[in-house]
């Protein structure tokens, strides 16, 4: 028997777009469930405000490199636990973090700002030789509780073009691309 | 302002290549392997051409690697219709992949054939990635890819020189192809700049460019005791 001839092709185009509409609805789902937005999830949930504000360390503890390098570097889990060797508070996440460092292969911070690699910065250039602050821009990271999902500023061609015309810093194309 | 450019001694070289071989790793040039050769798709912004004279056994031969000539009357940036390509400040004839529309006007449009389109997807052997130079960018299929003079180099040499708050020298910025050279026959620097060697050998009674009469006014100078 066809299958042709027991489908009109009304209701033969009414399950072609329902099988398309499960396919999206289900794809949206599987998202939302395990990435919503495509949000950045860290291993740990990790309060800035607690180390920057309470605790007063300096943001070169954690991020090491930012003075005189190109990238300013994200804490592995080994740099965490010379504080966290043993529990300071009754903090979950703390006794989380000291277990995960343990293991074989610890899991690592994932980056939130990012640039595409045909683009040049550096932060020794920004922070060191320029001056600027790291809120103009990362934000208010120093004051988040967890981990943003994504980077607070979006930093794009023209947070860059803006600033370089207003200080009179080289604006042409391969000043930054590469 | 600097004007940078850049003498290649015909009389010292060998044709041993290496300038080529630094090129593609300083630079993550894609290997296109059998199938790009076979189409004649195989990209290399420095390559050291054969010329042979006359008839065997009385030819007369040399080799002259050829990188992007960074001409100061540039043909290929006049007809790009977006402006990926434009000729900076110091010289430089740039390449901004991200706003290369792959239109491959420019490609056609330069005298010396050094701009290379990308028609594969860039394949890096997986053992080579880790080597991938994280300075420069791997270019997406699709675009227009050329010699840089290795600006990338400049970017960082540039801010070598402000954080030891000295003006950029002379061996602060050349190119992997200059760095490379076993015979020292490709010296890259500063045209304007009278201390720098370039400027003295451009002006060498054996300098001469390529296609001179087309006014294209190359910054890549050629030194032969040859005619
Ligand atoms: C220089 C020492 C130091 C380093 C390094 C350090 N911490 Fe802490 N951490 C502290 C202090 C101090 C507290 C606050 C203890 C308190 O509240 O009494 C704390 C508290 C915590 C807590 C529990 C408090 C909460 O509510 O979140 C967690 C979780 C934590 N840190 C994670 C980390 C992680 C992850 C790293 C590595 C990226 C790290 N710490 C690196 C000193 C440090
Ligand atoms: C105790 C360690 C620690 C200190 C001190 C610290 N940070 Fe962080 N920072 C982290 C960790 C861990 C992450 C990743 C998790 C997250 O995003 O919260 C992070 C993430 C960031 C990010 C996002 C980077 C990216 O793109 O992934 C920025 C920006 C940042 N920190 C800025 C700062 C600034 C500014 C300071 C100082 C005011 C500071 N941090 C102090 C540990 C630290
Ligand atoms: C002029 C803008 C600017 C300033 C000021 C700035 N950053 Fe960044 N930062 C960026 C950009 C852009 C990136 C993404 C870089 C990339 O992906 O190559 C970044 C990335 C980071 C990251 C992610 C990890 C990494 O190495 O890429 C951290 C952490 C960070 N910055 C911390 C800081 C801290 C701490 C300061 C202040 C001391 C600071 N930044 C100041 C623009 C800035
Ligand atoms: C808030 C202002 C500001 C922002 C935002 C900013 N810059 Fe800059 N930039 C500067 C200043 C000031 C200098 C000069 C630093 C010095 O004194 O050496 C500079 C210098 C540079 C240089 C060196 C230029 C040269 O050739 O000498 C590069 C490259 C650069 N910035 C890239 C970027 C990129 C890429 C971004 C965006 C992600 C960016 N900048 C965002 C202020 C800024
Ligand atoms: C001060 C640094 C800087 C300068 C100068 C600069 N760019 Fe960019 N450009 C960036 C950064 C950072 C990005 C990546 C972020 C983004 O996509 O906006 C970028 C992205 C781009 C993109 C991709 C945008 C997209 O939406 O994907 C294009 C195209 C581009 N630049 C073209 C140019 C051209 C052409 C010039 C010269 C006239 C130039 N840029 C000069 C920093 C710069």
């Amino acid at each position: 028997m066809n299958v042709d001839e027991k489908l009109g092709p009304t209701r033969r185009l009414a399950l072609g777009a329902l099988t398309v509409l499960m396919a999206v609805a289900g794809f949206a789902a599987g998202r939302v469930t395990f990435n919503p937005n495509g949000a950045v999830v860290q291993p740990i949930q990790f309060n800035h405000r607690k180390h920057v504000k309470d605790a007063g360390l300096d943001c070169s503890t954690c991020h090491q490199y930012y003075a005189d390098h190109q990238h300013s570097g994200l804490p592995d889990l080994a740099l965490c636990t010379g504080c966290h060797q043993q529990p300071m508070t009754k903090s979950p996440e703390e006794a989380k973090l000291i277990k995960l460092a343990t293991t074989a292969a610890p899991p690592a911070f994932r980056k939130l700002f990012r640039l595409p690699d045909h683009a040049y910065y550096s932060h020794r250039r920004h922070v060191t030789l320029a001056g600027l602050p790291c809120t103009t821009c990362h934000g208010a990271i120093a004051e988040t509780t967890a981990p943003p999902p994504g980077p607070l500023v979006q930093v794009v061609m023209k947070t860059c073009l803006d600033c370089h015309a207003r200080r009179n810093v080289p604006t042409n194309c391969i000043a930054c691309h590469r | 302002m600097a004007r940078w450019g850049m003498v290649i001694d015909l009389d010292k070289c060998n044709g041993c290549q290496a300038c080529e071989v630094a090129c593609r790793s300083e630079n993550n040039i894609a290997v296109g392997g059998p199938q790009a050769a076979s189409e004649h798709r195989t990209i290399s912004w420095m390559q050291v051409r054969a010329e042979v004279e006359g008839e065997w056994p009385d030819i007369r031969s040399r080799f002259v690697p050829q990188p992007c000539m960074h001409c100061d009357r540039p043909p290929c940036t006049l007809v790009c219709p977006v402006q990926a390509t434009s000729i900076d400040r110091e010289g430089i004839v740039n390449q901004i992949y991200a706003r290369c529309i792959g239109c491959r006007y420019c490609a056609n449009a330069c005298p010396y054939t050094v701009k290379f389109f990308n028609w594969h997807k860039p394949d890096h052997p997986a053992s080579t990635e880790p080597g991938l130079n994280p300075d420069v960018s791997v270019r997406p299929v699709g675009v227009i890819e050329k010699c840089t003079f290795c600006s990338h180099r400049l970017q960082k040499a540039r801010e070598m020189a402000r954080v030891e708050t000295r003006p950029l020298r002379e061996q602060d910025f050349t190119t992997a192809c200059a760095d490379s050279c076993p015979t020292g026959a490709i010296v890259f620097g500063n045209l304007d700049d009278p201390t720098h060697r370039v400027a003295e050998l451009s002006r060498d009674p054996r300098a001469f460019r390529l296609q001179e009469g087309l006014g294209t006014e190359p910054k890549v100078y050629y030194l032969s005791r040859r005619d």
